[in-house]
């Protein structure tokens, strides 16, 4: 049995169809990247599958149950949301942002646990962050605080992380660097889908590219096979190149200011001509 | 839970109650006080019986019950406008921003002109604080957003209504008995709380702070925004209405017991929020046992830096404005 199943999954705000009839089927351990322009449904579609929409129309299948029939907390024990960096937020030290993770773990009136404790240090630890525990949390950088809140989905006890567009407002290195945690979280068995802007981050990390356009799945499939040249243009309507730079690894090259000439770029690598 | 800024805290309370114990217009020295409490709760030591006879009457009839209200109430406002500031993930709110205090002015005005009696003045005040905070959910829920500041707009809509309300009560209150009374209740005014009073107000109290407190966690995870709370498992409507019920309870028993005492609500939480840090499972406890302590001392005050005692809201106010003001200029982190 598939461990995600959406099934004609639609959404309207407003009248406005914002999702329609969207079919996806997900298995453990998959690392699934949604690429879409602004309005596409993106966020909406990830939002339907933590349970914090009500779709319109169809239903998110988690282990052939229907969402809504999961109780709140222990949806929260099988899915994890990991947000886009907060911008505002109380001075809480990074500890106890990880330790909110513990929350659905334990009875309401109760207080956090040695053992809570204990998980969401290894949580810390595992993502290389465990200097940072006593750290207010608003005063450590971007990619600190995504792998904050990634070590709080981890605590969680989760399998499945949601994630909305990590590598945004973060520097180049962080993005980077994020990037390479994500692809050791995919190894040790973690489902993730996450939301992107970079094509060259979802074929960094995903094995799977779900393409979304004005609500609807465009293209689904392999990363290799799914991001191609023309592709991108159906998508967002630009020209870009693919090079492939070494064995396995691919880079989208913006066709700005290549030209049509592109002989003086052949020393960078080998160009993946357009579909 | 950090235990050591809370045992300082409980510390200075103690000493600050004591103080206020031995401070008045018969003043005791702090060690005869200490030593007649411990005589009178646990039989320690011996006393003349004319002297004790002085104790009992100026210590437990007079000054405890007072100092029982000043601290209760401290320690409900600044609990409640640290669940406030939790809830609506704003360090610059207080218990007024529901509407809650002009609420239940309205109530007390009301009360005063119309029912006359202690028990319908007091029944008034809280109806009044709960139909404001009604009406600001109400308002919120008619624009169909259901976010955070469409709640804080709504208390400041619903504020500004009781208090026009308030306006008019006054305006056609009898200007020789009744106006003088609403008045000095608007300004706040511990010289109400008796010791029956104080009772019957401070179970309650203490029955919503140690409810808040056991949803210190929940709080915590409510101020990283909606969709994240309910993303960890929490009900975001029932756990909010259940902080809201609880706070607003709490800070309109204060209005029964006391009047309208500004400030307290704002200033404390922020102050102990510097000390603790922002961990709402310690920072409760913590602004609960600073707001005790910066209320008796508020009292003293009012109560003995002139020959006739002022109101305690217009100190709190005097005091807590240009503080305010000095902590918003080195809050230069903007979050505290």
């Amino acid at each position: 049995m598939a461990l995600l199943r959406l099934e004609r999954l639609s959404f309207a705000y407003h009248r406005r169809q914002v999702l329609a009839d969207v079919d996806l089927s997900m298995e453990q351990g998959e690392v699934l990247a949604l690429l879409g322009p602004n309005g596409s449904g993106k966020t909406t579609l990830l939002k339907l599958i933590l349970g914090l929409l009500k779709p319109s129309r169809g239903s998110v299948l988690l282990h052939g149950r229907d969402i809504r029939t999961i109780p709140r907390r222990e949806l929260a024990r099988m899915v994890a949301y990991v947000p886009q960096v907060h911008k505002e937020s109380f001075a809480y030290r990074v500890c106890d942002v990880v330790l909110m993770g513990r929350l659905p773990h334990s009875a309401f009136f109760a207080r956090y646990s040695e053992k809570d404790r204990l998980i969401a240090d290894e949580a810390l630890e595992k993502l290389g962050i465990g200097h940072l525990a006593e750290r207010p949390y608003t005063e450590v950088s971007g990619g600190e605080r995504q792998l904050a809140l990634i070590a709080r989905a981890m605590a969680q006890g989760a399998g499945t992380f949601i994630m909305d567009e990590p590598t945004n407002g973060l520097d180049y290195g962080n993005q980077l660097r994020l990037l390479e945690r994500l692809k050791s979280l995919a190894r040790t068995g973690y489902t993730v889908i996450f939301s992107t802007h970079h094509p060259d981050h979802a074929m960094a990390v995903a094995d799977r590219v779900v393409m979304m356009g004005q609500g609807r799945i465009i293209r689904d499939g392999a990363a290799c096979e799914t991001v191609t040249p023309a592709s991108l243009r159906e998508l967002y309507n630009v020209d870009v190149r693919l090079y492939s730079v070494a064995e396995g690894v691919r880079v989208c090259v913006p066709a700005v200011r290549l030209g049509n000439d592109s002989r003086e770029h052949e020393g960078y690598g080998h160009h993946v001509g357009s579909r | 839970m950090k235990i050591l800024p809370i045992s300082l805290l409980s510390l200075l309370l103690a000493a600050t109650a004591l103080v206020s114990l031995s401070l008045g217009k018969y003043p005791l020295a702090p060690g005869e006080v200490a030593g007649f409490l411990g005589h009178r709760i646990f039989g320690w030591g011996t006393f003349d019986a004319e002297r004790l006879q002085l104790l009992e009457n100026l210590v437990m009839e007079i000054r405890l019950p007072r100092i029982m209200a000043a601290a209760l109430i401290g320690s409900a406002l600044a609990v409640s406008g640290a669940a406030y500031q939790a809830l609506f993930v704003n360090p610059l709110v207080s218990p007024g921003i529901l509407g809650v205090l002009a609420g239940a002015s309205l109530g007390a005005a009301l009360g005063l002109v119309f029912l006359k009696t202690w028990y319908g003045v007091q029944a008034a005040t809280f109806l009044g604080g709960f139909a404001a905070v009604g009406l600001a959910i109400g308002i919120a829920r008619l624009c169909r957003v259901n976010g955070t500041v469409m709640l804080v707009l709504g208390g400041i809509i619903s504020g500004a209504f009781f208090s026009a309300l308030v306006a008019i009560v006054k305006y056609v209150s009898d200007p020789y008995n009744q106006l003088p009374a609403i008045v000095y209740w608007l300004m706040g005014n511990m010289s109400m709380a008796d010791r029956g009073m104080t009772f019957k107000a401070g179970i309650p109290i203490l029955v919503g702070i140690a409810c808040l407190m056991l949803m210190a966690r929940h709080l915590n995870v409510l101020s990283m925004g909606d969709e994240e709370a309910r993303a960890l498992g929490v009900n975001v409507e029932a756990v909010r209405l259940t902080v809201i019920v609880c706070a607003t309870l709490i800070s309109t028993l204060t209005v029964v017991l006391a009047g309208i005492i500004g400030w307290v609500g704002l200033i404390i939480p922020h102050i102990t929020r510097m000390i603790t840090g922002p961990d709402n499972e310690t920072l409760l406890p913590a602004t609960a046992l600073a707001g005790a302590s910066y209320l008796l001392l508020v009292d003293d005050i009012s109560r003995l830096a002139f020959t006739f005692e002022i109101p305690i809201g217009i100190v709190t106010a005097l005091i807590g404005i240009p503080f305010f003001v000095l902590v918003l200029k080195n809050a230069r982190k903007g979050w505290l």
